[in-house]
């Protein structure tokens, strides 16, 4: 489901490269990896959603529990590469104000 | 089991995509994918993002809370297209639920659960429920206004 491009500990961020929807049926995968990756120590993640076309209550909920975690440790979550439809969906849920989430081609600052 | 009737019927159909399907996730993606192909290339990005959203929300809550996750048990879904506008039909068997309380809720903001009433009011132009609560119709409007107009903090 997920590519890991980079991978380190503290600050230094790793991008998650997601590669499939961020549904009911596929969002446990990621919330293991984003576990692991949390466990082992990264607190800046950023998720690639280049390949995501579609996000539903589940896998809003799985951002905003990886977003939950990270806080705890003083980490971030960031949000990238997003479609039109996507960016609509999480700014009409509010989830822009806790996290980055920027559109397809912005760079996130 | 599905009253479309109490809905206003589109004058205009596409054609019905209707199926009773397993109550499974893997039998989610496959209902998703022919409303896809069912969908076609006519309808705008929002369009087509918007209704496959709504239907997901309402198959996952009838696999997950009306069926409990049985792949046993069968939830039945209709879909009707017309005139500039969605009709999604989806009925399980479970006993329902207090949806009068549930859309009133509100989730926190770092809640991780709850979002799916969110997407209804948002997304859809009109959901209603039987009086059980085991069978959701959802109409959505083509070409809605932006969603991101109301929202603060860009």
């Amino acid at each position: 489901m997920t590519n890991v491009q980079t991978q380190n500990v503290d600050k230094t961020p790793v991008i998650l490269k997601v590669e499939r929807d961020l549904v009911s049926s596929h969002s446990a995968e990621l919330r293991e990896q984003l576990r692991t990756l949390i466990g082992q120590g990264a607190r800046n993640v950023v998720l690639d959603f280049g390949q995501v076309r579609m996000v539903d209550s589940a896998g809003l909920g799985m951002i905003i529990a990886a977003h939950n975690s990270l806080k705890k440790v003083e980490g971030e979550l960031a949000v990238t590469e997003c479609s039109a439809d996507i960016l609509e969906l999480f700014r009409s849920m509010r989830i822009h104000q806790h996290m980055s989430v920027t559109a397809a081609g912005v760079v996130s600052a | 089991m599905i009253h479309v009737e109490t809905m206003n019927a589109p004058s205009q159909r596409a054609g019905d995509l209707s199926a009773s399907i397993a109550a499974s996730q893997e039998a989610i993606e496959a209902f998703c994918w022919d409303f896809q192909q069912w969908l076609g290339t006519e309808l705008s990005s929002r369009d087509a993002f918007a209704s496959e959203l709504l239907l997901r929300e309402a198959l996952v809550n009838a696999v997950e809370h009306g069926c409990a996750g049985s792949p046993d048990l069968m939830v039945r879904c209709v879909v009707r297209g017309g005139k500039g506008r969605i009709l999604i039909a989806v009925s399980d068997p479970g006993p329902g639920f207090d949806w009068t309380r549930r859309l009133a809720l509100v989730p926190e903001a770092t809640a991780t659960s709850g979002r799916g009433v969110s997407i209804y009011k948002n997304y859809a132009t009109r959901i209603r429920f039987n009086k059980a609560g085991n069978s959701i119709f959802i109409l959505m409007q083509l070409n809605r206004p932006s969603l991101a107009a109301g929202a603060t903090n860009d």
